[in-house]
């Protein structure tokens, strides 16, 4: 189910009826529960098995790698868990890439045979939900987490349709214990708590959920067509419009991703659950890796403290293992995107750029105290030049074609400094722009004001009714039509 | 959970609706050809010329009336044509606005008329299909109020929002094409379609008298004829439709049928280009320099029956 | 010796904030330079000043300063309150 359809609302306002009508604690569970696995039926039908499969997998496996009395019982219970994981994804989503190439390999031995297709559905949310219960027992395997006693606690965890098909990945550390009822003093028991949803909450949410939507649809939907009309096919434009481009697809997916991930966050503080930012003012970051620390966090930091953290721990001493750990950890974030040649080089070019940040901070320790970098200017030029190369990345997420993608880094890259086509573009797509010039203003705004859902939930209810009507109105008279879905949900 | 800040949610949805509701219909009703918009330097007196307006939906405005003025102009025929055709465009939907085309006083209508405009959305009667398919068991549930509410607004929101202000304060943009922007597009090879195409269901078709898009279709038929309109129809080409044979045939016979008892030309342009490569997608034909051949048979169509 | 001050020197000079700055709370979401190479020049800096080493799990299993101390306690280092 879509978030930005009619469908979606209907469903959000039954269950939060129904929670706060039925003050049940079984039944609100249960709810929850069910009415999740529905969400993803509704859309994705008998693939909605693949999530019930690696619910139970992995708390059963949970509790097996916790009650191993030794190392070799729990590495193998968690080797299962995994391999179930991956093995899932792998196969849904990797497996006709794979045999793409191996075909194509046996096109250039001349090997007269090709290995069918398997054309499998890709299940909706799978990225997600698999990295989300990877995380869980790698976590008990750690022994920094203790296995949900209850099915339905796991359950609710894995299977929570706000987060669920595009994120952000939750951590079962910071959730679960946010789903046991808490008792002063004793922190919390095993007890899942009743949801009683509170004014203020009631308020945050609304006002992120509508954040969200006003991104998505009056934003990323409205500045797309600008996107594909330079994207499309961009041999023979100028490098001032292959520049617009990128900054176009850059503020389109942030407004999409994040204002998706606005929605779920919103939607879970109503029912009083703590999400985390999943994105945080990604277009001020002042290195690569700052720009990690604030795009698509949940992601950035799975990948981290479970791919590149084991990578590089024993090995940090070592400068290229560390490189290579890097380059690694990033090239797996682009595969996670996609199977797609472009996602790789999209990863591989962030951990390009990492390595190449990383070797200029060894060799230049106290480069960050120094006093230009810690003035307003020298921040500004970290700015600029760290979003210079964060946008050249979105010209290569965005083009699978390789030769439109050499031509349009090219041009990126070596300004021809012609305009007349720009020029042109910027004619036929006066909304798109302007759009962009709005949303940099508001979103400098926004920064410079800190955190904004906070400050406008905190309004008087006058004001507060005001400004949502404002966000209803545009996102209604500007709406594109057609259900456009999330960029991030095709992963 | 506070009911007054629900309450007030709801007031302000239904306030928002309300002026939604009202603005997306705005410009298509007040739409005169003559208001150049209150920062034109254009002369906004009554043209002189006779006019001639084209409606149907998306698959009429790839029609280049830019190029069909010329030729009328060279031919020193004293008609302007406007491409009123409307993204989602169906007889019910223009039923709403037909008064306002009315008052525009034309004296000729070109109707393009699709097929899909009369199918019908029929519950897949098997368990099994429901089981697979729950989005459409429940959206099946609730589809004659979607339906509704889609034959009041625009396909676009946005593009009706935009047009609208642009309407206001510079008239229309491009004046001959009104309401779809006249963008060039790119022609999709018919192959890459053959694979779009054959993944649509074939959908079922309703051409009795109980359709209300029938029912709508008769009384535009019946407006023009009694503000001495004259009317021609046409189908609009497809290059593949979910339409079975059977189908398609029931369409001809109905539209056939209506010529002959309201006496109005009927021209079948739905088979006449399938094979040619003029196509942007399986039910358009793409706006380009290649693909004028469309535009062409809609002149000699208005020629032969305008007895200029 | 006051621990409890050495573990927040070196956080602000990893860092390059000031003292007063850090706190139980502080951590990834709160400190802009906190990223994973600074987390590991953090880790560096706390096993060659208290003499420890952490396992890959208790790494991962800092999300703010008040964890760092939990562990440092886990190995016996005990930071003044």
């Amino acid at each position: 189910m879509l978030f930005n359809t009619l469908d979606f609302l209907v469903f959000f306002f039954i269950i939060l009826c129904l929670i706060s009508q039925f003050k049940f604690r079984k039944f609100q569970h249960l709810l929850i529960i069910f009415s999740s696995i529905f969400f993803l039926y509704y859309t994705d039908s008998y693939l909605v098995t693949l999530l019930i499969f690696t619910i139970l997998l992995h708390f059963y496996v949970g509790k097996a790698i916790y009650n191993s009395q030794t190392v070799i019982r729990k590495k193998i219970f968690l080797l299962i868990g995994v391999i179930g994981s991956v093995g899932i994804l792998g196969i849904f989503k990797y497996a006709d890439f794979a045999i793409l190439q191996i075909n194509a390999f046996g096109m250039v031995i001349d090997l007269n045979s090709e290995i069918p297709l398997l054309n499998l559905a890709l299940p909706i949310g799978i990225s997600f939900y698999t990295f989300q219960s990877m995380s869980y027992i790698i976590d008990i395997y750690r022994g920094n987490l203790k296995p949900s006693k209850t099915l339905k606690e796991y359950a609710f965890f894995v299977a929570f349709f706000l987060p669920l098909v595009a994120g952000p990945i939750l951590r079962a550390s910071a959730f679960l214990p946010q789903l046991r009822e808490k008792i002063q003093q004793q922190g919390t028991t095993q007890k899942l708590k009743l949801f009683v949803i509170e004014n203020q909450n009631l308020k945050f949410g609304i006002t992120l959920m509508s954040l969200g939507f006003f991104k998505k649809m009056f934003f990323a939907d409205n500045i797309e067509p600008l996107v594909n009309n330079i994207f499309s096919n961009p041999i023979g434009m100028e490098s001032f419009s292959i520049m617009i481009g990128a900054i176009a697809f850059g503020v389109q997916m942030y407004c999409d991703f994040s204002g998706y991930s606005d929605i779920a966050i919103g939607g879970a503080a109503i029912l009083g659950f703590k999400i985390p930012l999943n994105f945080n003012k990604p277009f001020f970051a002042t290195s690569p890796s700052d720009f990690w620390t604030r795009w698509h966090i949940s992601l950035s930091t799975w990948v981290r403290d479970y791919l590149y953290y084991p990578l590089v721990f024993k090995n940090r001493k070592s400068n290229s293992l560390v490189f290579i750990s890097l380059l690694i950890s990033m090239i797996v974030m682009g595969i996670w995107h996609g199977a797609s040649w472009n996602f790789l080089i999209w990863g591989g070019i962030h951990g390009v750029f990492l390595v190449c940040f990383t070797m200029l901070r060894k060799k230049f320790p106290t480069a960050s105290s120094n006093k230009f970098f810690k003035s307003k200017l020298g921040k500004i030029f970290s700015i600029l030049v760290t979003q210079y190369l964060i946008f050249l990345t979105f010209i290569v997420f965005w083009m699978k074609d390789l030769e439109h993608m050499i031509y349009a880094v090219k041009k990126y890259i070596f300004l021809d400094f012609a305009l007349d086509k720009t020029i042109d573009i910027v004619d036929a797509n006066e909304f798109p722009i302007f759009l962009l010039i709005s949303f940099g203003i508001l979103h400098y705004l926004s920064y410079r004001n800190g955190n904004l859902p906070e400050r406008l939930s905190k309004l008087k209810i006058h004001y507060w009714i005001g400004v949502l009507f404002v966000i209803f109105l545009l996102v209604a008279m500007f709406y594109v039509g057609g259900n456009r879905e999330f960029i991030y949900f095709q992963f | 959970m506070n009911y007054r800040i629900l309450f007030l949610i709801l007031c302000t949805i239904i306030l928002v609706s309300i002026i939604f509701g009202t603005s997306m219909s705005l410009y298509i009703n007040v739409y005169d050809p003559n208001w150049y918009g209150f920062f034109s330097d254009n002369n906004s007196n009554e043209n002189l010329k006779k006019r001639i307006f084209l409606i149907g939906s998306s698959s009429v405005y790839p029609i280049n009336s830019t190029y069909v003025n010329h030729q009328l102009y060279l031919n020193e025929i004293n008609y302007e044509i406007f491409n009123l055709a409307d993204m989602s465009d169906n007889p019910k939907k223009r039923l709403q606005s037909l008064s306002n085309i009315i008052s525009n006083k034309p004296d000729i209508v070109i109707y393009g008329l699709d097929i899909y405009n009369f199918d019908v959305n029929v519950e897949k009667k098997s368990l099994y299909d429901q089981l697979l398919n729950p989005k459409n068991f429940f959206t099946y549930q609730f589809d004659d109020f979607m339906k509704s509410i889609q034959d009041k607004i625009p396909g676009s929101p946005k593009d009706r929002t935009v047009s609208t202000l642009k309407y206001i304060l510079f008239g229309p943009e491009p004046h001959h094409h009104p309401f779809i922007n006249f963008y060039k597009t790119s022609i999709t090879p018919i192959k890459e379609l053959q694979h779009f195409v054959n993944e649509s269901e074939f959908q079922e078709y309703d051409f009795s008298d109980n359709n209300k898009q029938i029912i709508s279709f008769k009384k535009i038929i019946n407006e023009f004829k009694n503000n001495e309109i004259k009317l021609i129809v046409f189908s609009t080409p497809y290059q593949k439709t979910t339409a079975n044979e059977n189908d398609v045939k029931l369409f001809e016979k109905m539209l056939e049928a209506y010529s002959k008892k309201y006496d109005f030309p009927i021209y079948f342009l739905h088979d006449k280009y399938g094979e040619m490569e003029i196509w942007r997608d399986g039910i358009h034909i793409a706006i380009n320099k290649d693909t004028q051949i469309y535009t062409k048979d809609v002149l000699k169509m208005l020629i032969q029956e305008a007895e200029f | 010796m006051n621990k409890k001050n050495d573990l927040n020197v070196i956080i602000a000079k990893v860092f390059s904030i000031s003292e007063s700055e850090v706190n139980d709370q502080s951590g990834p979401e709160n400190i802009e330079r906190w990223d994973s190479f600074n987390g590991l020049v953090l880790i560096d800096e706390l096993e060659s000043h208290f003499n420890v080493q952490f396992s890959v799990s208790e790494i991962t299993d800092v999300e703010t300063v008040a964890d760092i101390k939990r562990h440092l306690k886990n190995h016996n280092v005990v930071l003044n309150d």
